[in-house]
């Protein structure tokens, strides 16, 4: 009964102490409550509403062009090698900008077919005139015809365009490059050869006797000496055992009865002392311990002699390597020295060469040269025979006199052919005026812009190919605004550049507002002169400043949030409670009025000093609790 | 074959008691295994049973689904409960608040009522008695008004006072301890009173130390009556803030399903541990038995 009380009163002391543990787990997380609560709290960084000025800004971007730009044309039909710049390169003056093909523009060729063509029909046109009628003019004009022929014939065959000249004088370039290479491999040759025969000569010329018999038999004989010495030593080694055990026999029971204490060696040598003439096959036991130093000093001395033998055998046998190293280097060095030899002939060979062919290419420069010259004149001629012939037209066609309406007809179809014949000539004139070399040039400084025209396409005869934006003009930056943001700035107000981190001392200035081409009447173009360290292709960001008002509830920037309910701010509610302040983040619905770069102006449901939050360290949604950030 | 009748019925009835026990135990059992899941689980299983209080909502399952193993063990109702939300643990304390005044002074002025009804004599007594008797017959719900208007009387509404008082004077615990108290036995109070003792005495060292059993039993039935409360509290505390956790119980929505678990869970152990403390006493208390030794 006992026990069983103690077990109850055991249980109820566990029970007692666990309602106690229980109530103080519940005490201390009750007073931890609010501190635990507020680390799980977004917390948040309020500012007061209040009233005041707001300066808004109209922001804009845009890209800086130059005031003056430069279209670069030509006037020829010209294949497009290569574009030497990309856009947004700057050139200076006289930079390359195209390489063109190699050739004549294929338009004054035209051209010159065409007057060609003209002249010919012209020449018929004079031919098939109803007022030809004697035969000696005929006569005349078969002759004066076919001496124009025979001019135009004469001349063609001097034709030579400027490319072919070119093309020869680059030529000319390419052999005497060649000719000056050869010149150069010949003199580095001759260069290679000399020192080649410096260190040929540099070489011990006199030959090493080869012979190391002599060496060779001192070896031998030492060797044999060597081993004879040893054969000694083993017989004399072979005696003395043979003697030392008959000695050890025999002492072995000397004088033991007397001194029993003496050891075997001390018998043997006392024995030997008392018995000098005892021994073995007649040599003594000091005789044959003498006969076995003996041999070991002659195997000593024989070792000697071998080990100088061989020396000396091995000092030859270097000898007789570095003089054969010696002439194997030699024989490379001849190797060597023939093989540039050949080189040499091979160089020779085709310096003469390059040589005959600069000459050949300078005669055919010279030919050509010679050609355009006697072409111009050639040309003359034909233009002479030309003007003889239609001379001799007109003279017979004016001697007949005759008024009638055919004639007028023909003098109409004449004037028209000759008409034809002075406009291609003209154009003819201008092509050729403006024929240039293989590469269009750069005619003015700056920035480019635009290149209408890709490597491999034909050039327009005055179409523009590239855009050079001149960079000393001066720069221009628009952009577009409400024509409501355009009444609120006036011309001549700066702008603030924002966010250029490449340039310094940017000064933009509203020079025009402009109508929006693209604004269909809703909108202006504000046009900013743009000074300082940009360039063309810049993209720039501006901020000019609107005229100011007064507005009464202003918030930060960062208050005004907005969903698809529109704008609002999020303002903090206080609630009490037992354990102290709840703050609520509370939405309430705005308009947003004007704002510039920290506060908007807005109207709604506010009142100056209301809290608003402006920052929190975790996304809010209405009617959450939030901790106030500590100061 | 009387043997084996007799075993047959004895089997029949463990049976039948053991489904009793099963279907009263498995609501505590649903809310503490229930209280180791998850809000979406929680919502998963229950959110059906909200789905009338909250139109916006679709839920996963369009039927209940009870469930005693949960899919993933979380202790997260309990963290958001006594960690993330003072208002629990504040609710906690409410009730705290409230019972222990009433078990305490129940119990004290029911044992001097108790003494009285058993010791003095008078033409009252018996009426007065049969008063308590009466007042203990009806339902909670007849006195809720009058108490109501008292306290509105009494300038006492939304406070606390208006709960503890009529707690204190509550007829219950009178009844039972004069019921218990009657059954000292007469000869030992006078053979005290012979020796010297006055009632002071008599109640300390005679009445109380034999009616321990009963005044254990009435602190855990009071005490369980009181931690329970819904109906006193919401209508004579309107303010939220100092009702007990017992009401938020009673109120919870669907988003709360799952916290209500764990709130149930923690709210269960006060209980459960006055019991454990007093399960002895308060079977001995209930059934009258030893009131007399030696």
């Amino acid at each position: 009964m006992d026990t069983k009380e103690a077990l109850r009163g055991k249980r109820r002391g566990w029970i007692k102490n666990a309602a106690i543990i229980f109530l103080a787990i519940m005490l201390v997380l009750t007073f931890f409550s609010n501190t635990i609560m507020n680390r799980s709290l977004p917390e948040v960084a309020t500012q007061y509403v209040s009233s005041g000025t707001i300066s808004a800004k109209i922001r804009g971007s845009g890209t800086v062009t130059a005031n003056s730009a430069y279209e670069v044309k030509v006037k020829e039909n010209r294949v497009i090698k290569t574009v030497a710049v990309r856009k947004g390169d700057t050139v200076e003056v006289g930079d390359v900008l195209f390489i063109l093909e190699e050739g004549e523009s294929t338009g004054l060729q035209e051209l010159r077919d065409q007057l060609d063509d003209a002249k010919y029909n012209y020449r018929l046109l004079l031919l098939s005139s109803p007022y030809i009628n004697t035969s000696s003019d005929s006569r005349e004009i078969e002759r004066l015809k076919e001496k124009v022929e025979e001019a135009i014939e004469e001349r063609d065959l001097s034709y030579v365009t400027d490319a072919q000249i070119a093309s020869a004088e680059s030529d000319v370039t390419d052999k005497e490059i060649a000719a000056e290479t050869a010149a150069n491999q010949i003199e580095d040759l001759d260069e290679k050869i000399a020192e080649l025969n410096e260190q040929l000569a540099g070489l011990s010329g006199g030959t090493v006797n080869a012979d190391l018999s002599a060496e060779q038999k001192a070896l031998d004989a030492a060797a044999r000496e060597l081993n004879s010495k040893k054969t000694e030593l083993q017989t004399a080694n072979l005696i003395y055992g043979r003697a030392y055990e008959k000695l050890s026999e025999i002492a072995a029971t000397w004088e033991i009865e007397y001194h029993p204490e003496y050891s075997l060696e001390a018998r043997m040598a006392g024995y030997a002392r008392m018995n000098p003439g005892a021994g073995l096959d007649g040599i003594t036991y000091s005789e044959a311990y003498e006969k076995i130093t003996d041999a070991k000093v002659a195997l000593e001395a024989a070792q000697i002699a071998y080990n100088d033998a061989q020396t000396a055998y091995y000092n030859r046998l270097a000898e007789l390597g570095a003089s054969s190293m010696e002439s194997a280097q030699a024989s490379s060095l001849k190797a060597q020295l023939e093989t540039l030899e050949e080189q040499k002939k091979a160089a020779e060979k085709e310096k003469k060469n390059a040589d005959k062919a600069l000459e050949e290419a300078n005669a055919l420069l010279e030919t050509l040269k010679t050609k355009k010259e006697n072409y111009k004149m050639l040309d003359d001629a034909v233009k002479a025979a030309e003007d003889a012939l239609e001379d001799k037209l007109i003279s017979v066609q004016e001697s007949q006199h005759s008024t009638t309406v055919e004639k007028t007809k023909f003098d109409l179809d004449v004037e028209k052919a000759k008409k034809q014949i002075d406009e291609l000539q003209e154009k003819i004139d201008k092509y050729e005026e403006g024929e240039g070399g293989d590469t269009i040039n750069a005619p003015v400084a700056g920035t480019v812009t635009a290149i209408n025209i890709s490597a491999g396409s034909t050039t327009d005869y005055d179409v523009s190919l590239m855009t050079i934006e001149e960079n000393d003009r001066g720069y221009m930056l628009s952009f577009s605004v409400t024509n409501e943001q355009a009444q609120k700035v006036k011309i001549g107000d700066s702008a603030d550049v924002t966010g250029y981190y490449w340039g310094s001392d940017i000064k933009a200035t509203l020079a025009a507002i402009t109508n929006d081409p693209a604004g269909a009447g809703q909108s202006k173009l504000l046009n900013f002169v743009v000074e300082g360290d940009v360039s063309a292709g810049d993209q720039l960001n501006l901020a000019i400043s609107q005229k100011s008002a007064n507005y009464e509830l202003i918030v930060p920037n960062s208050a005004v949030r907005s969903d698809a309910n529109g704008y609002f701010v999020l303002t903090v509610q206080t609630k009490n409670s037992p354990l102290g302040n709840r703050y609520v983040a509370t939405r309430v619905d705005v308009q947003v009025l004007a704002s510039d770069d920290t506060n908007t102006a807005v109207s709604g449901s506010l009142v100056s000093y209301d809290y608003v939050i402006t920052t929190s360290s975790a996304p809010l949604t209405p009617g959450q609790l939030v901790r106030l950030v500590e100061n | 074959m009387r043997k084996a009748m007799y075993a047959l019925g004895r089997g029949l009835l463990f049976l039948t008691a053991l489904l009793f026990a099963i279907v009263f135990l498995m609501p505590t059992v649903l809310t503490i295994t229930n209280s180791f899941m998850s809000g979406t689980e929680i919502a998963a299983n229950y959110g059906v049973v909200f789905s009338s209080l909250s139109n916006t909502t679709t839920y996963i399952s369009d039927q209940v689904n009870l469930k005693f193993i949960p899919d993933q063990v979380s202790f997260s109702q309990y963290a958001t409960a006594l960690l993330k939300s003072p208002d629990y643990l504040l609710k906690f304390w409410n009730s705290v608040i409230l019972v222990v005044p009433i078990v305490i002074f129940q119990v004290a002025v029911a044992a001097f009522a108790a003494y009285s009804f058993t010791c003095y004599r008078g033409k009252m007594k018996e009426a007065l008695f049969f008063f308590y008797i009466i007042l203990m017959l009806m339902p909670y719900q007849v006195t809720l008004v009058p108490n109501y208007l008292v306290a509105e009387w009494t300038h006492l509404l939304n406070t606390r006072w208006a709960i503890i008082l009529p707690g204190i004077f509550a007829p219950f615990s009178v009844f039972l301890l004069t019921k218990f108290m009657r059954r000292i036995p007469v000869s030992l109070i006078e053979a005290a009173k012979l020796d010297g003792a006055g009632d002071w005495k008599i109640f300390t060292r005679i009445c109380l130390p034999m009616c321990r059993s009963a005044l254990y039993s009435i602190v855990i039935l009071v005490f369980i009556d009181y931690w329970n409360m819904v109906e006193q509290p919401i209508v004579l505390l309107s303010d939220a803030e100092k009702q007990p956790l017992s009401v938020f119980l009673s109120q919870i929505n669907s988003g709360e399903v799952g916290l209500a678990f764990a709130v149930a869970t923690i709210y269960m152990v006060p209980t459960l541990l006055l019991f454990l403390h007093g399960e002895d006493y308060l079977v001995e208390g209930i059934t009258y038995s030893g009131s007399v030794k030696g």
